[in-house]
């Protein structure tokens, strides 16, 4: 697990990004962490006990990359490429995805609570035990995915797609749904 | 600290491994099934299972402990001791001030990693909540987006108090590892817990219920 040391800056209860004392808000040197990040994700195939929240990342293919135990919540993620990921016990809420793919990838014991995510998708992944509780999903596809007891309790989702995909055990109570296509899918065995 | 998380099909219940790193003594959570999967876990990492921690007496989170205490020698530790057919260090008598009933903060050390046990009762009359760190393993009392059952009214009350007093006065950023499903945040559960947000409990209840002088037994 990422370490959980907080940021030196007084009254600051937010965790510090990589080795720096300071939390990406209150780092002196914002550009050289975004540097030293990049570089990190980029080169290794797997990055674990990472600590980056806060940041901000476009463009990049983490395809085929192993993520584990890793913090990367309020980040902003844009066009980026998580095609066959492995991602486990992850905590991604709050982040902003924008026409990311997560196309295949095996998803588990993470979590993306309060995060907006728009035109991205999930296509054929494996999502089980994961924490989707509060997101606001437009024009996202889960469509042949396996969302074994993933929780989705007071998402909004709109335009999203959950074509063929099984939904046992998966929550979603007080949900707001428009458009939202469950073709194929075993709804009567979510809790709802 | 690493903390790998183990699902065994009965019960659905998560189990947690926890170690400082590969090769240490480690402290093993709620041992719902003790399967191939979970052995290959703790040993795979080399660590050595010297605690075992129990989130509350029932089946589904024990079950693997007659398994364990078979292949391992761990301590094993709960609220009470006279619930189980095995041995376990009961911290029923250290978390209450025997005369006052008042609670007493308690921590120790396992391993190296400084753990607080909070009693959560609600669920059940032993629920322990145990806190490692800026993680909380919190059993089947908080759960991703909604609270523990409960089997009656008075004690959904008494829950929902236990976890605005106890939980909640954490910091946001606190990691929650639940005894079934997901993990969560606490600033994740303020938010959108509707169990939380919908606390029912009437002033009636409210007053009755004084969560440090109620007799536990």
């Amino acid at each position: 697990m990422f370490k959980f040391n907080t940021c030196k800056k007084e009254n600051c209860k937010s965790y510090v990004c990589l080795d720096s004392p300071y939390c990406y808000g209150h780092s002196p040197n914002k550009s050289e962490l975004i540097r030293e990040i990049n570089r990190k994700i980029i080169e290794e195939d797997e990055i674990r006990d990472v600590s980056f929240a806060h940041g901000e990342f476009e463009g990049l293919d983490l395809s085929s990359k192993t993520i584990s135990s890793s913090y990367f919540a309020w980040c902003t993620f844009r066009d980026i490429d998580f095609t066959k990921a492995c991602i486990k016990t992850c905590f991604f809420q709050f982040c902003y995805f924008y026409n990311c793919k997560f196309e295949e990838s095996d998803i588990r014991y993470s979590v993306f609570s309060g995060s907006k995510i728009i035109l991205t998708t999930f296509h054929n992944s494996m999502l089980i035990h994961n924490n989707f509780s509060g997101i606001d999903a437009w024009y996202t596809d889960f469509s042949v995915s396996d969302l074994y007891y993933t929780t989705l309790a007071s998402a909004c989702l709109r335009d999203t797609s959950f074509e063929d995909c099984n939904l046992k055990k998966a929550d979603f109570r007080n949900t707001e749904r428009r458009r939202v296509n469950f073709k194929y899918s075993n709804f009567e065995d979510t809790i709802n | 600290m690493r903390i790998y998380q183990h699902f065994s099909a009965v019960g659905f219940c998560n189990t947690y491994v926890i170690g400082k790193e590969d090769g240490s003594d480690a402290i093993l959570i709620d041992p719902g099934q003790v399967d191939n999967d979970l052995i290959s876990l703790i040993e795979s990492h080399h660590f050595n299972l010297k605690t075992v921690l129990l989130t509350h007496r029932h089946e589904s989170h024990t079950k693997g402990v007659k398994t364990l205490l078979k292949i391992y020698n761990p301590d094993i530790f709960a609220f009470a001791s006279s619930v189980y057919d095995f041995p376990v260090i009961a911290l029923e008598d250290r978390m209450y001030n025997k005369i006052t009933l008042k609670e007493l903060e308690f921590k120790f050390d396992c391993n190296g990693i400084e753990v607080e046990a909070i009693h959560l009762p609600g669920h059940c009359i032993d629920s322990i909540v145990w806190k490692m760190d800026h993680a909380i393993f919190t059993g089947d009392t908080l759960l991703a987006g909604k609270i523990g059952t409960t089997p009656g009214y008075m004690e959904r009350s008494l829950l929902l108090n236990s976890i605005n007093q106890k939980l909640m006065s954490l910091n946001d950023n606190f990691l929650v590892f639940p005894g079934h499903g997901a993990p969560t945040t606490i600033l994740c559960e303020r938010l959108f817990n509707h169990d939380l947000m919908n606390e029912i409990a009437s002033p009636w209840m409210k007053k009755q219920i004084r969560i440090d002088k109620i007799n536990r037994f």
